[in-house]
């Protein structure tokens, strides 16, 4: 007996450290990333660091979020706001579609329904790369560059494939009879979709939602070749101008990169439950 | 005469569901179809966006491509990229899920801060590894120095020999969460029966391991690496807002060796017949993708 106890407490520990090691070095370019917005600028160009952080100095954070000192080109309030819109904005249009999409492709037997789940499920493996060229010539034509909804509407596509699909599986899942019960009630079919069936997919729902910000959020092709007008340019983009050869004020973009990431870390640890459970059922974000 | 009616009536709803999918297809075929279209008949004139005439030129942008001295050693690079990368996302992603399919407190923040690489917005995880990798006050040059490994600091982005080491072990970084996720959810589905069958014929732990959890996660493990092989076939981040494909050119993938053609040195042409490459070896992913998912749907 004490044997086995033995063995699984040596098993435990090996585990733990197992964990502990993977953990250390795997998060420390992250954890890096937040020493060094908490470093004073006087130290951050210098060979004389330690691993700790020593100390708690905000005031890259006031510096890049105010635009004062080195950071004067910076907008962060901006580019905050804006991303705010684009993703925002992106992300309630995808989903509507996305559920409609995915109602359709798991309620009906109309033909061709398969080739058109599978043709989808191809657009969202597609490289952006082909579609970059063409699409700043479309946005160009219309009169949408340097526009903030130039992004919005690329943007409703990249989330849109796999939003369809998430939500076709979980639509598949809710029995027939409930919106069948709803129709023989007097409602139409719209209805019955925005009554019963959209309320009982929730989780799907914002599985979708979190899926489709986060992967928006992160985006660099897009706002990279759309976007030239300092006032307009996302988040994910806009504070690589600090970063300047060997005088690069990196406490500064270390505070912008945290500040950045802050809502989509946040998104993610409130509603991962749902996420991962989507994620698992395999492959999303290219 | 009632089945007639019924028939009617599901033909009225087929109706219906096309109509619900239209928007969704309506995007697809702005967005991605006018695109595509739109890039292969660009790789087959010459199109420059500071010329107004665009005569055809057959298949001369893609001659021009293929003799680009940087073509051969991008496609050397992606495909290193690509399956070198999903070789060490899987070993890392494996090992991982094997920890954090174990029963113990804590789990749960565990995983979080493991899937943080995935969440947190690449500009800002890869400006940090720019800023670590820096090759005078970066903390990998400080922390060698200080071992006494190196006496001299590395300027690991700027030269040829390091460049794409550090490149691809950010890509590692990055994309070793989903398959983590994907290949936790196949050990879950492993039932406890199957375990428990097997040690009570008395099988070692590195047994089980080998007759019942690795084949029970074949299925998973296919699908995770062609995944894998599929988005970093699309790699075009980590790359460019590491090096730009530099130093001399000796990081490029296709992808960034597209984008530079393109938006670099404004040759829209040859820009689209690098794509159009790039998409055509991606089909025969694709295609063996969708083998895979119909064997394991016929599981």
């Amino acid at each position: 007996m004490s044997t086995k106890k033995g063995r699984a407490f040596r098993h435990g520990i090996f585990l733990y450290s197992m964990l502990v090691i993977a953990i250390v070095v795997l998060c420390f370019p992250l954890y890096w990333m937040v020493k060094s917005s908490l470093t004073p600028v006087e130290k951050i160009l210098t060979k004389d660091v330690s691993l700790g952080i020593e100390e708690l100095d905000v005031s890259s954070y006031v510096n890049v979020w105010n635009g004062t000192d080195y950071a004067s080109k910076l907008k962060m309030k901006e580019y905050m706001l804006n991303s705010f819109i684009v993703v925002g904005v992106s992300t309630l249009i995808s989903i509507c579609i996305a559920t409609l999409g995915g109602y359709s492709l798991a309620r009906f037997r109309y033909k061709g329904r398969e080739t058109l789940a599978q043709g989808i499920l191809y657009v969202y493996m597609f490289p952006q790369m082909i579609l970059t060229t063409p699409l700043l010539m479309l946005v160009i034509k219309l009169g949408l560059y340097n526009n903030l909804w130039s992004l919005i509407i690329v943007y409703c596509t990249f989330s849109l494939p796999y939003s369809i699909w998430m939500m076709r599986s979980y639509f598949r899942e809710l029995p027939k009879e409930l919106e069948e019960a709803a129709m023989v009630d007097g409602c139409n079919r719209l209805q019955a979709i925005w009554k019963v069936m959209f309320p009982l997919a929730m989780p799907g729902v914002v599985a979708t939602v979190t899926y489709s910000f986060i992967i928006g959020w992160s985006n660099v092709i897009y706002p990279l070749s759309f976007i030239t007008d300092e006032s307009k340019k996302l988040v994910s983009i806009g504070f690589l101008s600090l970063v300047s050869g060997d005088q690069t004020p990196w406490n500064g973009v270390m505070a912008s990169a945290v500040i950045s990431s802050m809502p989509v870390v946040l998104v993610f640890m409130f509603f991962q439950r749902y996420l991962v459970a989507g994620l698992a059922s395999g492959g999303v974000k290219s | 005469m009632v089945a007639k009616r019924f028939h009617s009536l599901e033909a009225r709803d087929n109706w219906v569901g096309y109509a619900l999918l239209t928007p969704a297809i309506l995007i697809f075929v702005m967005i991605t179809g006018f695109p595509v279209v739109f890039s292969i008949t660009m790789s087959f004139f010459r199109w420059r966006p500071t010329e107004t005439a665009n005569p055809f030129v057959g298949f001369n942008n893609y001659l021009r491509v293929f003799a680009n001295p940087s073509f051969l050693l991008s496609l050397r690079n992606t495909f290193l990229y690509a399956f070198g990368g999903a070789f060490f996302k899987v070993l890392l992603g494996l090992g991982l899920a094997l920890l954090l399919n174990q029963k113990f407190k804590g789990r749960g923040i565990a995983r979080t801060l493991l899937m943080l690489p995935w969440i947190v917005p690449i500009t800002a995880s890869l400006t940090s590894w720019n800023w670590m990798f820096d090759g005078m006050y970066g903390i990998f040059n400080i922390i060698l120095m200080r071992l006494g490994i190196i006496s001299e600091s590395i300027n690991f982005l700027g030269q040829k020999g390091t460049a794409l080491v550090c490149v691809m072990t950010a890509g590692i970084w990055l994309g070793y969460p989903q398959i983590m996720v994907m290949i936790l959810a196949g050990l879950q589905a492993i039932t406890v029966e199957q375990y428990e069958a097997a040690k009570l014929e008395g099988a070692t732990p590195f047994q089980v391991f080998f007759r019942i959890t690795l084949p029970s996660l074949s299925g998973v493990m296919k699908t995770a690496i062609i995944l894998s092989v599929i988005w970093t076939f699309n790699a075009f981040n980590v790359i460019w807002l590491l090096t730009r494909g530099g130093p001399s050119n000796s990081t490029h993938v296709m992808n960034t060796l597209a984008y530079e053609l393109s938006f670099v040195n404004m040759k829209y042409d040859q820009g689209a017949a690098m794509s159009v490459s790039i998409l055509i070896m991606l089909a025969v992913f694709l295609f063996i993708y969708t083998k895979m998912q119909k064997e394991n749907e016929a599981q």
